[in-house]
This record gives structure tokens, sequence and C-alpha cells, in this order.
């Protein structure tokens, strides 16, 4: 039954969407606003079915029925309730219906906001939301889909994969497929103003809090996944540019790009073409992330179920880049302008850089991820593009746009004076060399972890400076205190105040990476119960295994006393998993996080036989948790750009 | 920002001063470093190679034996004075290009070394240039004049406080009304700009004039629009307002449009249909994942999308074979129960369907359908293999599975087939033996504990759906020694606690142990939260006995 | 103009896609070795009787190196087979050698028991002479010619066929020019 109501809300909802390509064509033909406002009707009526269809799957799961095949294949009767709920997104099938739910919602929520607003857009608009479902909702229908039913029915299910089987399951996964998913209507935008012709700013002004949303969602989204890899993998990194996390952090590259040249865009009408380019490529390497994952064509160190859909993601790949880049070189004609600047050295300019910079980044990485298949495809030569590769390569750049972040604040837009950037450089330059000497004479002697700190430095000291000249000049203008001063700063310009908090999340980011990147200790060692490993400053005495049964797993944990300096700190616990359904256990890592330091405990192996013994690997990783505090401050920074201080204008003033 | 003599003498300074700092932060010399222990030069190796048996991990990280054998035959060579190059040099020949994780710069690799700092060298090249030019491009035009009395209202809308309220809605606005919104946003950057000391005062002014000028353009422009209802003539430095797009379109351009449109959806479907017929899901680790269609090789190739009703039992016991293979149990059931509606005796389709069953997780039904395909052709061998495999997998009657097999061995078998059956055999005496050799019921019954659980009269039986009962044997205060788990519990409830359900294997379930009983209504191990229940054998109890009791008689 | 356009996307689209598309003619995971043609790397090794065998010494003969583990499916199929491959051609100047990768002691003598395996047979407990072949899979299976040079690789199970043709191609000094492939298990 609840198969049934499923599959027909699916087959449903695609007639509906494709009623909801066909409408605006019909009514562009007979110029009859009818078949418009159909458009709009079909996307809402998509949002009904498609809700329920997700339900139906969650109800499912959460029921344990079995008959589904997805049903019996993600969950057992022994999992806990809301891992049955993550199991919607735990597989291939039920991913999908997530993602085309995601992407409903917010096809539903630009059509119910601008429901008497952009009458010549959004009927278009409308439609490339329902195209994208359509391509959605056919693969579910006719390839792989969520309610196909099992028979005979097993008397149990075989659950999801244990690694999955985490607190991160009920946020990343979500979260980045509404950051994908976000980067959507953007695009569907530019779509539409490439079909209809009007070329001008109103889509970028309208998309902007969407596209800032999600560029959030992404960001999110790929921190989380870091967080996750890093006490779930357990072999003690957060990010190994694995094929599949260069395809979620890929579409974030234009998306940061856009986000500053729509800046430009809006103050000088131009670098219309390269807008809309950049978010065709943010949009279609979403679904170039998807195909990946899906695909198997790269092999990877995440849980990802392959399957026949990869070719089917590459054809719509395929009909998304020709299609849009077409439309585009279609209506080329019309986006050639006649772009101005009133002087080479002024903040567009820094923008633009910045983009060359992100692009390059992006193009590197892709050329990286894809690169063992043109160099088996053309020299028959097998090879591999990994980590070493991608750091030694991406780091200039990635310095090189910290850079210009510092950079950015000083310069004003249309036109910098010379006098006056010097002086606003010479403060936060000399004190970030200074800071740096002051680094090198303490003990950070390498070059690149010197270099990215004192540019973070930098950063943080323009944005200081920068705000500290705003609020005196608001306090000339207005004789306000300094805290109202920077109220009012803040409310009156919120994208620019929620950037530098963004950009100084960043800079936290930066200083995470650095410290745990070009500082970190490894030791590992096999310990009899009562001996320690000594790690920088850490003493780690095993004391103990202790097993337990689990609904799910029987689980092995070590138990090690750790002091810092003769100073006890506590029990640590890393664990083994062993999973019936599994042939090898999997570790749980366990990690005492400080402001100064990670420590990162990965219990290798034990043995039983005579005296208790483990291998114990240790990792101390400095600063590491800074990562995770930049997320914080991010979420800060777009919640301030975003949040709406002023109510909107009334309709009609 | 007066301009005093101390201020301009500071102002050459300063820069001196930048360029000192920024001197020695590039000269800071680059200090002896300590050289790394070998652990670390072990890692430092070890990271560059990729662990040949992990998805995507490099040698330093994988907990594979095989990448432990790896660092172990770094550390050897490091020992041995080999230089890193060396160490590398002997993995590649060994393993080939794919074991370096960052690609030799060499041949096609090296564009991945060039590559992206050709592209960013490029890009910030053209960049420059495009820069430039349309810089040089706003220095050429001529200065735009407009009407002084404009000028003067400009200067006043655009700082009046509802300007920036109206520029919030763009969306409601005229071409030209958002041009002059923009200007104006731009006048009003500037006046901030130049008050926290952004612009000089000489830009700052050349700047706000040449910007009140151009939106007194543009006011001028809309003060004539609304006097004529004439359509709008485009400004200039405006774009020219879009014509809506149906009327725009010529009939020879629709033409074209159509002709893409039907090319587009050509090609998206020609290439999903290709590629999905070229592709199967990999069967296994170890498949391909192509089928024959792209290379001619690998098994299987597509599974047939629906089955077509042919009427002849061969062919449906071949598709039923097929979807037996790729475990589509549904489609192996229709198409033998087809098979058996023609041809109700048919033994393969009737074992078949044994097997499915048994592969289904219902082993207990199993055994009938491989009956009737027995009953039929006692000899057929699929039948004998079957019965042995559900005997021996579902029912643990080893004897029986014996039994069955030797049947089978006696007729003629193929090696291959013979070699596999002779392994089950082999196997199946192993667990017979085992069956036989475990301890009598008795010897059993003094290595287990039994008794019952039951709950204290003046709690509520609240047992929720979901919840667990657990009982916990501990030596002293030591770490559980052996725990049972039962689901759903009804109270009271009796339970025993054997060797089987120790939580280590090897060590010995015997001797004295203080017995816990846990009610949890989260159904979970794990300490015990509110509204769970405990209770405690009286004293330690010696492991044999055969009637402890445990009263659940605490709440938390 | 715009056609123009359009056909440069198609050219910078096209082939990416085929290159993508021609992914799924690859399997990420199989390592090609580089070592088929080349000198046969030298080991020493400890037999299960207790004796040492050095390759070197097997010079002017052909060998037949295979990598196995007893908990590995694959080499449990292909085990009978290798035995009477072994017997067919022990009298002509053919050498067939067993080696035990990531394995028990124990397990590995019940394994040679248990197939009645008669060749050489010996222990890799460092792995060292696995890694030397670049072994990835289990079984895995080297011909080596009279030279000492490897002319053939076969991962994964190996069947009569391949083994006899082989074989002989070794005995006459052929290398082949390509591997070839069975049903194989990741070593651990």
């Amino acid at each position: 039954m609840t198969a049934t109501i499923g599959s027909v809300s699916l087959l449903a909802s695609l007639a509906l969407a494709l009623w909801g390509i066909a409408a605006p064509l019909l009514g562009a033909r007979t110029g009859r606003q009818g078949f418009f406002a159909s458009a709009r009707h079909a996307i809402l009526g998509q949002f009904a079915l498609v809700t329920l269809a997700s339900f139906a799957l969650i109800y499912a799961l959460v029921t344990t029925d079995f008959s589904i095949k997805y049903v019996a294949m993600n969950t057992t009767r022994a999992t806990p309730v809301y891992y049955r709920v993550t199991g919607l997104w735990g597989a291939l099938e039920g991913s999908l219906l997530l993602w085309e739910w995601i992407l409903i919602i917010f096809s539903g929520l630009v059509a119910w906001s601008y429901r008497d607003r952009h009458r010549e857009l959004m009927p278009w608009v409308m439609m490339v939301f329902s195209a994208v479902s359509a391509f959605f909702l056919s693969v579910m229908a006719f390839a792989s889909n969520p309610f196909d039913g099992v028979f005979p029915v097993p008397p149990d299910g075989r659950g999801l994969n244990p690694l999955l089987e985490d607190a991160n399951m009920l946020t990343h996964p979500p979260l980045l497929y509404t950051g994908f998913v976000g980067l959507t209507v953007p695009y569907a935008f530019a779509m539409a103003a490439l079909i209809t012709g009007k070329l001008d700013e109103a889509w970028v002004v309208t998309t902007r809090r969407w596209t800032i949303a999600a560029w959030f969602f992404l960001t999110l989204g790929n921190l989380v996944g870091a967080w996750w890899s890093y006490h779930v993998l357990g072999w003690g990194g957060y990010w190994a540019w694995d094929p599949v996390e260069n395809a979620a952090f890929m579409p974030w590259l234009p998306a940061t790009a856009f986000l500053h040249s729509i800046q430009v865009q809006e103050r000088r009408r131009m670098l219309k073409a390269w807008n809309l380019s950049l978010i065709i490529v943010a949009f279609s390497l979403t679904i170039f992330g998807t195909f990946l994952t899906r695909s198997g064509i790269l092999s990877s160190i995440h849980a990802f179920s392959s399957g026949p859909v990869g070719a089917v993601f590459l054809g719509f790949l395929g009909l998304v880049v020709v299609g849009s880049f077409g439309l585009l070189a279609w209506r080329a004609d019309r986006l050639r302008g006649q772009p101005e600047l009133d002087s080479v050295v002024s903040r567009e300019s820094a923008f633009l850089l910045n983009n060359v910079v992100l692009v390059s980044a992006l193009f590197t990485i892709f050329l990286g991820t894809v690169f063992p298949l043109l160099s088996e495809a053309v020299a028959g030569v097998k090879v591999s593009v990994g980590a070493p590769y991608f750091n030694w390569i991406t780091t200039p750049l990635f310095l090189a746009l910290v850079f210009l972040m510092g950079v950015g604040p000083l310069i004003a837009w249309r036109k910098a004076s010379r006098d006056n950037l010097q002086r606003n450089f010479l403060w936060p330059a000399g004190l970030s060399l200074a800071v740096g000497l002051a680094l090198f004479a303490w003990r950070v002697r390498d070059f690149w972890p010197l270099l990215a700190l004192t540019l973070g430095a930098f950063v943080a000291l323009t944005i200081v400076f920068d705000t500290a000249m705003a609020v005196r000049a608001r306090r000339e203008l207005a004789r306000e205190q300094v805290p109202v001063a920077l109220a009012t700063l803040v409310r009156r310009n919120q994208r620019r105040y929620g950037g530098f908090i963004v950009h100084l999340g960043v800079v936290l980011v930066v200083l995470g990476i650095t410290g745990s990147m070009s500082a970190s200790v490894e030791r590992e060692a096999t310990l009899k119960a009562g001996e320690a490993l000594t790690i920088d400053r850490f003493q780690i005495r095993f004391e103990g295994l202790k097993a337990s049964e689990q609904p799910t797993h029987l689980r092995v944990e070590g138990l090690f006393r750790v002091s810092n300096n003769g100073r006890e700190i506590g029990l640590l616990n890393p664990t083994l998993k062993y999973f019936p359904t599994q042939q090898s256990p999997i570790g749980r890592a366990v990690f005492r996080s400080t402001l100064t330091e990670d420590l990162y405990l990965i219990l290798s192996g034990f043995s039983q036989v005579g005296r208790e013994e483990v291998t114990l690997k240790a990792l101390v990783r400095p600063l590491l948790a800074w990562i995770w505090l930049g997320g914080v401050v991010i979420t800060v920074g777009t919640l301030v750009s975003l949040w709406p201080f002023r109510p909107r204008p009334a309709r009609e003033a | 920002m007066t301009t005093g003599r101390s201020d301009s003498a500071r102002r050459s300074v300063r820069p001196l001063l930048l360029a000192g700092l920024l001197g020695l932060w590039v000269a800071m010399p680059p200090l002896v470093l300590a050289q790394p222990d070998l652990d670390e030069q072990v890692r430092l190796v070890a990271a560059q190679l990729r662990c040949p048996v992990c998805q995507n991990l490099s040698v330093a990280d994988s907990p594979s034996e095989m990448a432990r054998e790896m660092r172990g035959v770094i550390r050897e060579q490091l020992q041995a004075g080999k230089t890193v190059e060396e160490i590398k040099a002997y993995f590649l020949s060994k393993y080939g290009d794919w074991i370096l994780l960052s690609p030799r710069p060499r041949g096609l690799s090296l564009l991945v070394w060039i590559g992206p700092f050709a592209a960013a060298a490029a890009g910030i090249a053209v960049a420059v240039l495009a820069v430039r030019r349309w810089a040089r491009r706003a220095r050429a035009r001529e200065r735009p004049a407009g009407d002084p009395a404009l000028v003067a209202r400009v200067r006043q809308d655009a700082f009046s406080p509802d300007a920036e309220v109206q520029a919030k809605d763009p969306e409601r606005l005229s071409p030209l009304e958002l041009e002059r919104e923009t200007l104006y946003a731009a006048l009003r950057e500037f006046e901030f700009d130049y008050r926290s000391g952004k612009l000089s005062s000489a830009d700052y002014e050349a700047l706000r004039e040449e910007y009140e000028h151009r939106a007194a353009l543009v006011l001028g422009e809309l003060e004539r629009v609304r006097l004529s209802p004439v359509p709008q003539a485009p400004v200039p430095g405006s774009p020219a307002p879009a014509q809506p797009a149906a009327q725009a379109v010529p009939p020879r351009r629709r033409w074209r449009l159509v002709t893409a449109g039907v090319f587009l959806l050509a090609f998206g479907l020609s290439l999903g249909y290709f590629l999905s017929q070229s592709l199967r899901p990999r069967m296994g680790e170890q498949d391909t994942l192509t089928g024959d269609f792209l290379t001619g090789t690998g098994p299987g190739g597509i599974a047939p999308r629906s089955w077509s009703p042919e009427r002849n039992v061969a062919t449906l016991l071949a598709s039923g074979r097929a979807a037996y293979e790729r475990q589509d149990w549904r489609a192996a059931i229709d198409a033998f129960k087809q098979a058996l509606a023609l041809d109700p005796g048919n033994a393969e389709a009737h074992t078949f369907l044994g097997l499915i069953l048994l592969a289904a997780g219902h082993g207990d039904d199993a055994l009938r359908p491989v009956e009737r395909a027995l009953a039929k052709d006692p000899g057929y061998p699929l039948a004998l293999w079957a019965k042995g495999v559900v005997l021996f997998e579902a029912k643990e009657d080893y004897a029986g599975a014996i039994a069955a097999w030797e049947s089978l061995m006696a007729r003629n078998l193929p090696p291959a087939d013979a070699d596999q059956v002779a392994q089950m055999l082999t196997e199946a005496r192993k667990r017979l033996a085992a069956q036989a050799a475990r301890p009598s019921r008795a010897a059993m019954a003094a290595a287990t504990i039994t008794g019952t659980v039951s709950l204290a009269p003046s709690l509520r039986p609240e047992v929720p759906v979901g919840a667990a009962l657990f009982i916990i044997a501990r030596r002293g205060d030591g770490p559980p020694l052996a725990v049972k788990r039962i689901a759903d519990p009804v109270l009271p409830v009796s339970f025993s606690l054997g060797p089987e359900d120790r939580m280590l294997r090897g060590v010995p379930f015997e001797g004295e142990v203080t017995l816990l009983a846990q009610l949890k209504r989260d159904g979970k191990a794990g300490p015990p939260a509110d509204g769970d229940l405990e209770g405690r054998a009286a004293g330690p109890v010696k492991v044999g006995r055969r009637d402890v009791e445990i009263v659940l008689d605490r709440a938390h | 103009m715009a056609w123009r356009r359009f056909l440069i996307v198609l050219a910078v689209v096209g082939p990416l896609l085929a290159l993508l598309a021609y992914g799924f003619t690859r399997n990420p995971r199989e390592i090609p070795s580089p070592l088929r043609g080349k000198p046969a790397p030298p080991f020493t090794l400890t037999l299960f009787d207790g004796s040492t065998l050095r390759l070197e010494d097997l010079r002017g003969k052909v060998v037949f190196l295979n990598f196995w583990a007893s908990w590995c499916p694959p080499c449990r199929a292909e085990a009978r087979t290798l035995e009477a491959a072994w017997q067919k051609y022990k009298d002509r100047e053919v050498v067939f050698l067993g080696i035990d990768i990531q394995d028990t002691e124990e397990d590995a003598r019940t394994f040679l028991r248990e197939f009645g395996i008669t060749y050489p047979n010996g222990r890799d407990p460092s792995g060292k002479i696995a890694i030397d072949y670049g072994v990835w899979g289990l079984p895995e299976t080297f011909f080596i010619d009279r030279e000492g040079r490897i002319t053939y690789k076969h991962v994964g199970g190996i069947g009569w066929q391949s083994i006899t043709a082989k074989l002989e191609e070794a005995l006459r000094g052929i290398v082949s020019s390509q591997e070839g492939k069975g049903d194989y298990r990741q070593i651990r």
C-alpha cells in the first residue's frame, strides 16, 4: 500500500513535471496567460506529491516494511528509529528522492515568494525547475525506484552501511544536498533570463539571497563532511582530496566566484556572460558530483553505492552543459556591452582577480580529479592523483585567495587613490609582517605555514582596520557611540559586514588547516596493559580492554589513561566495532579537542592471547578545532548578511 | 586629513618601514630544521604512496595489513641508507605509476603540473588586459554634463533617508529607475569611502561630480518619459530595455530554436540510452562495470528489462535461471511458476523454487519444493544438491545433508562439480563431528545459570515497545563477562546465561559471578537512563545454578 | 555566428563527456604491473618442509610462481587445477612454486594437506616477496622463463588452458602482451 502510494505519486508528479515544461512553451506560442499560471501550479502540485512520496518512504522505513526492497536493504528490525529515518538518504534510491524533495521544496518556495512578481521570468524559472525535477523523477520512475518491491518478503532487512550509523548522518547529507540544490535557484533564474532575453540585473538581484543561502549550506555541508570523516573514518585526517570530496567541493568554487562577481555586475552592469557561465558551471558541477559518486568510475574512501544511474546522470550532465552554454551562445550578442572601469586599481579589479584564482583552483581540482581517466585513455598509463599533489599545487592558489581577501576591504569600489591605499595598507601589512616575524622567532619555521599565518593575520587586521575607520566615519557623521555606530553600520550594510565575518571564519579555517597539516605528530606502538606511549606532551597509558554488546554490533574498547605533562586529563576509549554484516571491524577513533591541539587515538588492533595487547596509533594535530570554530563564525556571518533586519517595503510603496 | 610637514614626512617613512619589514620577512634565514626521526621519515615516504588494497588512502594512513608490511619495507630501506627518491623508485618499479599519489612530471602527466599554472597565468593576463582596456574606455569617454538643477536634486535625493529603502526592492522598478538607484547607491558609497579614508579628496570630488551628472541625465530622461507617454528611448550608458521574448523571435529563429531543442533532446536520449545499454551494475567487487556492449567481454551483459511471455518451457527455465543468477527473485519465481504451469512436474523448476526460498531467508519452507522435485526424479542431481544445501544451511541437519550429497557423488558428476560437492561434504562431516562433540545437555547445564526475572510489586510494569532486558554477569566489579539481551520481555521472564553469551571468547564462564538485570527502555546496552529498571541477584551466584531469582526493584 | 559558438561549446563538452563515459569501461581498482618482460626479483624462500630455496637456483627452468592464502576462495578454487598441472609438467623443466602470504602457518598447512599439494610451497611472513612482485590481489601467478624473465602475470584464479598455453610460451621464452584476469580477492 505504502509502495503504491509512493510510486503513484512519483509517476503523477513526473506527469506534472512534463506538463510544467510544456505549459510555458504553449503559453509563449498562444500568448495565453493561463498556461503560465499553470506552470506554477504544476510546481505546487509536484511539491505536494513528492512530499507525500517522501513521507511514504519514511513511514515505510520507520515501520520496517520489508516488502519494499529499499527498506529491506537499508534497515533492520534492530535499527534505532532515527537511523531508520536517515535511511531515507542512506542509499542511492532514497538519496535521489531526498534530492528531488529538497529541489521541489526550493521550487515551491520560489513559486510562492514571487507569485505576483517577475511576470516575465517566472514561467521560465518554473519550467527549468520542472525540467530538473522531471529528470530526477524519471530516474526514480524508470531506473531506480525507491518503492520497488522485493519478493519474497525477507524476514529481516540488511541494514544501513555501518559507517553511516553516525549522528552526522542526520546533518551532512541534507546540508550538502541543500547546498547543491540551492544552486538550482540562481541557475533557473539565469536560464529564464537567457530564454526571455531579459538580461538585465533583475535575476541577479533577485537570487542574491538564495545564492548566499545555497553557498552557506554548501560550505557547512563540506565542513560537516570533513568533521564526519575526521571522527569516523579513523585515519586522523579530515580531507583526503578524494574524488568524492572534490566533487562536493568543486561547486563551491564557482559559487564563491559568482557571489563576488555579481557585486560587480550589480554596480557596473558588466561581466554578464561571465556570471551566467559561473552559475551554469556551478550547477553542472552539482550534477557532475552526483554522477561521480554514483557511477563508481573513480575509487573513493567514502561509502557510496554505485549503480546503473551513473550513465543516466552523465546524459543529463551533457544535456545541461550543452543546453545552457548553447543558450548562452545564442544570446551572446545581447550580452555584449561596453564595460567600463573608472580605474585600474579598484575593488572591481580585485574581485576579478579573485574570480580568476577561484576558477584556476576549480580547473586544477577538476583536472586532477579526472586526470587518471585522461591518462589511461590517452597515454594508457594508470596514474593516481592524490593528496600530496593537491596539497602542493593548490596551496599557492588558496593563499593568493587569502591575500586578495585581505586586499579587498582596503580598496574602494570604482577607484582607489594611491595615497589612501598606501595609508590603509600600512598598518595591517606592517602588523601582520610583525606577527609573521614573531611566529618565526617562536617556532614556525616552514615557509608555507608561515605565509599562511601571516596572510591570515593580514586579512583579520584589514577587516578590523576597515571596520574601525568606518565606525569613526559614522561617529563623525551621526555623533553616535561606538557600539551604536557599529550596529548601524552592520544594519545598513548587512552584506558587507556579514561578508567580513564570513571572511574571518575562513581565516579561522585556514588557521586550523595550517596548524593541523604542518605541525602534526604521529606515533604508533604496541602496548601491554600498564605500558605507556609518549607523544608530544602527552602520556597515554593502556589500562585494559572492555567488550560490550550493542543492538547492532559488538564493540571492543581500549581504555587509555591520558596525562598531559604528568597531569592526568582523563580516560579515552578508542573502539573497534564488529558488525555481523561486515568482514573487517570498523574503528571509532576518539579525540580530545582543545583550542591548542587535538589528541587523536586510533585502536589499530588488539590481541587477547596471553596478556592483553593493543596496537595504538596516536596523533597530535595542533589547532585543528579552529576549523570547526571557523564554521561557526561563517554561520554567524551568513546569518548577519541574510537576517531580515528591516521589513521589506510595502508592496506598492 | 590635513597635510602638514610632519604628515608628509611620516608618509615617506612609512612605506620604507613596510619595505624593511617585508624584506626581513622574506630574508628570514631558513634555519636548520631538526632531522625528523625515523618514524617521521617513514611516514613522510608512506604518505606519498597509495595503498594498493584500500579504496583511496595512502600507505601512511591505511590500517591494512598490506600497508603495514609496506611501511616495514620503507623502514628497512631507510635504515639501509636509501634516499626517499630511491625508495619511491623501488615501489614504482613494482606497482607502476599507480602507486605514486602525485604523478611523475613526465609525458602526459606534465599536464597536471603545468596546466594549473598556465591556466592561472593566462587568466590573470586576460583579466589585467581587460581591466586596462575597460579603464581606458572610461577615460576616453567624454564627461557627461547634466542639467545643474537636476544635479542639485540628485544631491538631495541620493542621501534622503527613503532613498536606501527604495533601492531594496529593485524588482518593481523600471530600467531607468533601476539605473538611477544604482547611481545613487554609488554616490552613497563614495561618500562613505571618502569619510572612512579610502578615497582621497581629489578622487572623491572627481568621481562624485561624474556620477552626479550621470544621475542627472537619468533623472532628465525619467522626467521626459513621465511627461510624454512615448516609449522610452535608451539612455546613453544604460542598457536597452529588453524586448518581450515571444515577439522578438522572428519565424526563422524559432525554427532554429525548435531544431536545437530536438537535437538536444535526441542527444540526451541517445546518450542516456546507449550508456545504460552498455552498462550494468557491478555484481561484486571484482566485476567490471561494462557488459559486452562496449568491450565485447565480461559475463552476463544486459539483464533483460522485461520478461517476454514465451510459451516454451526451456526458455522459461533459462530466463528463470538468469533471473536467479542476478538474484532477481521475483522474476525468477515468475518464470519458474510459469514453467510449472506448462509442465507441473518439472524437477528443475521445483528445485529452483526451493533454492530461491532458501536464498531469500525462508529456509524452513525450502525443503518442500525440493522434495517435490525428488519425488518426480529421485536421481536428479540438482535437486540432490539443493536438498543437501537446504538441510545444511537452514536445518543444520548435517547427517541428512551428507546422505543427500553422497547419493549425488555416486552419480557421474563433472570433475569441477564433484570437487565442490566433495568440499561441502568435508565441511558437513566436520560440522557433524563438532555437533556430536558438543557437550551433552547435562554438561551444558553445568556451565549455565538459569532463573527468572520478575518485577517488584511496587513498580508499575511499563515496558515500551523496543525495550530490552539485559542480564549481565560480572566477576566482582570487572567488565561484563556474559550478557544476555531479551528484546520486548514479558515479565516475569525466565532466562539462561551460558558460555554462548560470553563477551569475549577465551574467557571461561565459570566460578562465582554477580548478576544484574537491567530493563532498558531504549533497548540498548549502556548506562541506565531515566525510567530504566534494575535489580540484582542476592549475593554471588555460582555458575550452574538453576533457580536464580532477580527482582527488578530499582527505578532510575 | 551563434551556430559557430554552439559548435565551440560542443567541441569542448563532447570530449569531456566521452572521457567520462570511457571511465565506465575501466575498473579503477586494478593495478597494471610493470614487471612483465622484466627480470624476476630474486628471493630466498623457506619452504614448509624446512629447506630453503633461492629463485636464482632455478635459472634454466621455467618457474610457475603462485601467490596464495588459505582464506581466499579463488585460491581454493584453483588449487586442484594447479596440482594437476604440476603433475603434467614436473618432468618438463618446469618448477611450480607457491608462496603463502598474509596467513598463519597452521591454516596454510591445512590448506596444502586438504588439496594434496605436492609442489614446493613456502611462507612470506613479512610480505616482502609479495611487495617485490607488486602483488595486490589473490591469487596472483607469475610465469618466469629460463632466463629468469617474467613472461606473463595472471591476477585471480587461473584455468587449465591458460596454465598450459602460458607455460608453453614461457618454455619458448615468449613474453605475453597482456595480463590475465580471473576471479580475485583484494589482499588485506
